[in-house]
């Protein structure tokens, strides 16, 4: 997913959930943060490097692709973009190897879904954000695992568009170029993807590049073979599934704010969308590269405040003026150990269904502190909530 | 980087440098049989793994199957380039030129790449390219201009013992990185 | 409007296998081709020897090497030329087909008579490596190791074929469907 429904829509979700705008604001700030919070950022406002919630396209060009390397991608693409569907998956016929990138691939509504949300419970509006950005995704980036994977996240030449057409619907051949400076033209079909590299671990075949940006576009519907798929064709269906995303965000959000008891899967407030429902369906439905402007406008008739366009810089000076000791009890320090609680959740999930590949966890109350330092925060974080 | 991947870069460094050293040293019919010996093997190893790659993922993969046919051909390429081990050594020249300029073009392509996303690493590549391209001009203009196998060895050994500095010292380079926002 | 029945996945996978195969009949041929261009270039003084020996009684026809060397490789250049056209009128026929765009049977056939070919051919030169071991194999290895090649282009020719013959199958079967369900 892109800025228009992290940033936008996630505001528009927050509100109708019942938060106000302030704090929606900053529900949707956070959510967008986590496509930005980088190593880069991160050095350059000296925040803790683990906290880092994805790679630049720079970062990852000069990333190695050594198996500590791949550790590392891993634990922070399946952990904020592409959370693991079943870890438990099976598979006939296939080596270990194959199945433990398999069990890797993404989906809405598993259990590693519902260990997010209750991860932020409690934890402010800044865990909340982040929540609701992975849960997004899940629905986004469905099919596709957050590790470099040829034989998991390859496409093919088939692949086909699917536009509405009055009462029916037509198809079109999708072609993809690989100039990743060239937009994409939504009325020849023409998108960009990344190139086809044949090595298993190279970045191309990270998450849905092969599918290019069609997975982030909420009208986008189409037709295409996955690697893993066994030949059987899957339908994607991105209306539906932005829709489901949109109001299982707001029964999660509820549920953050104490209006529900339990976080189930499979649940969504699609009633509370209310007389919106339709501004919604027409949003998603909307043949548009960039909806932003579309949610903002939803979002300021909701809330009737002027719903400001994201900032990346709006909380970074009161993270680097404040002093060490103070600087987790700013948003961004909140945020980050919302981050590493995250990444240290999904790395122990993943390692301890038999899977090494985001890595090794530790059991600190088995063997005490191992590992990086900047996991520390959490140790510190959970003392003073003793 | 991490370590395992610098350690891993000067080690085949000091291979490269090594390998330059024996050329220098050795016959030069020695020498070039030496070479192809080793190309010979390269594949080799490459169809193998390849082979390999197949079994244990890419059968389970839509079109997989294209990875075995790409094995099958890495595998024979190795195997015929045994055959250059007894022959004159200006073919095998003439294989190694083409081979350098194959790699240049790459190198050429990740240049375009690289600049594309805003790395820095594109200067890296414009370098090995360079290197590459220079390498083969060296191989067939030698063979055609020089008539001299040692001259040709020479120059070759040069440039590999070139390679292999820029190798290590790429080793210790800082991973520039520039922000995008 | 998805179609994962049995028979739409068979096709699916024919389809891939025939879009697969007729690149790799393409890319062999390629690959064949430079490597029979290689070996005459590096077994020239060998090969001229052998061709030499029948001339060499016909005092009346001298003849360089260079200029023999050159009509042989010109000849070899031919009979490639012929070769790869061939493998890629029949590689382009198959990905065509998987496309799902009409091809004809003559592809097919031009197949069936490729393979009888190689088989032919490999079957000469591994009972002739075998069966004479008094041969100098400088020569043979990579003639050798090309029988290895020429299998697995019989290999993936025939695979080439059951998926072609599987892809026509199932689509006519589908298309009884649909004119019967009409």
């Amino acid at each position: 997913m892109q800025l228009d429904f992290h940033y936008y829509a996630t505001y528009c979700a927050a509100f109708i959930a019942g938060y106000t705008h302030e704090e929606s604001l900053r529900i949707a700030y956070c959510a967008q943060f986590t496509d930005c919070c980088s190593d880069t950022f991160l050095r350059r406002i000296r925040g803790p490097r683990q906290a880092a919630t994805t790679q630049l396209q720079a970062e990852l060009m000069d990333a190695n692709t050594d198996p500590v390397g791949l550790q590392n991608i891993t634990r922070i693409w399946a952990s904020f973009h592409f959370l693991p569907a079943d870890l438990k998956a099976t598979r006939d016929k296939c080596s270990k190897r194959y199945l433990k990138k398999y069990r890797l691939i993404c989906g809405p509504n598993g259990p590693l879904l519902a260990d997010t949300v209750e991860l932020a419970k409690g934890k402010g509006l800044e865990a909340a954000g982040l929540a609701m950005h992975v849960l997004a995704d899940t629905w986004a980036h469905r099919h596709f695992a957050g590790t470099p994977s040829l034989s998991v996240n390859n496409t093919n030449y088939y692949f086909y568009e699917i536009i509405p057409d009055g009462e029916g619907y037509t198809e079109r051949s999708v072609v993809f170029n690989h100039n990743p400076s060239s937009a994409d033209d939504i009325e020849r079909g023409l998108y960009t993807n990344s190139l086809y590299q044949g090595s298993e671990n190279s970045i191309m075949n990270l998450g849905h590049g092969r599918a290019g940006h069609l997975p982030d576009y909420s009208f986008a519907r189409y037709r295409y073979l996955p690697a893993w798929g066994e030949y059987r064709e899957i339908i994607k269906d991105n209306p539906s599934d932005y829709l489901h995303a949109f109001t299982q965000m707001i029964y999660a959000l509820r549920y953050l704010r104490g209006e529900h008891e339990v976080f189930e899967t499979g649940r969504y407030d699609a009633q509370e969308m209310g007389e919106w429902t339709d501004e919604v369906l027409k949003i998603i439905s909307r043949r548009q590269l960039d909806a932003s402007s579309d949610w903002k406008s939803l979002g300021e008739s909701l809330s009737g405040c002027a719903a400001e366009d994201f900032d990346l810089e709006k909380y970074t000076g009161e993270y680097t003026q404040a002093e060490d000791a103070e600087k987790d009890d700013t948003v961004l320090g909140r945020y980050f150990l919302a981050a590493l609680a995250q990444k240290s959740m999904v790395t122990n999930r993943i390692f301890t269904s038999g899977n090494n590949l985001a890595g090794e966890s530790v059991d600190f109350r088995k063997h005490g502190f191992r590992g990086m330092r900047d996991f520390r925060r959490l140790i510190r974080e959970a003392a003073q909530n003793d | 980087m991490t370590k395992l991947g610098r350690v891993t870069r000067v080690f085949t460094g000091i291979i490269i440098m090594l390998f330059a050293v024996i050329l220098f040293i050795m016959p030069p019919e020695d020498g070039i049989r030496a070479i192809a010996g080793i190309m010979s093997l390269m594949f080799t190893i490459r169809g193998i793994q390849t082979l390999f790659y197949y079994v244990s993922m890419a059968r389970s993969m839509v079109g997989g199957k294209f990875m075995l046919y790409r094995g099958i051909i890495y595998l024979d390429i190795g195997i015929f380039t045994t055959s250059m081990t007894n022959t004159q050594p200006i073919y095998v020249i003439l294989y190694l030129a083409a081979v350098h300029t194959f790699s240049g073009v790459i190198n050429l392509l990740r240049i375009k790449e690289s600049r594309s996303v805003g790395s820095k690493g594109w200067r890296m590549h414009a370098l090995l390219g360079i290197t590459n391209f220079i390498l083969a001009w060296i191989l067939i203009a030698g063979g055609f201009i020089t008539h001299s196998l040692n001259t040709i060895l020479y120059i070759y050994a040069g440039g590999l013992v070139y390679t292999a500095v820029m190798r290590i010292i790429s080793a210790f380079r800082r991973t520039a990185i520039v922000y995008i926002q | 409007m998805v179609n994962n029945t049995e028979r739409r996945i068979a096709l699916r996978r024919a389809e891939n296998t025939l879009m697969v195969v007729g690149l790799g009949i393409i890319l062999f041929s390629a690959w064949s081709a430079v490597r029979t261009v290689g070996l005459v270039l590096l077994y020239r003084t060998k090969i001229l020897t052998i061709i030499k020996k029948p001339l060499g009684e016909m005092d009346d026809v001298p003849i360089s090497d260079n200029t023999l060397f050159g009509i042989l490789l010109a000849m070899v250049g031919i009979f490639l030329l012929f070769t790869i056209a061939l493998r890629l009128f029949i590689g382009l026929s198959a990905m065509a087909e998987a496309r799902g765009k009409r091809s004809g049977i003559f592809y097919i056939l031009l197949t069936v008579f490729l393979i009888w070919v190689n088989i032919h051919f490999t079957i000469d030169t591994f009972l002739k490596v075998v069966a004479t071991p008094a041969v100098d194999y400088e020569l043979e290895s990579p003639t050798f190791a090309g029988v290895f090649i020429e299998l697995t282009s019989v290999v993936m020719m025939i695979e080439m074929m059951i998926s072609a013959v599987r892809v026509r199958k199932y689509r006519k079967q589908e298309r009884q469907e649909v004119s019967d369900a009409a």
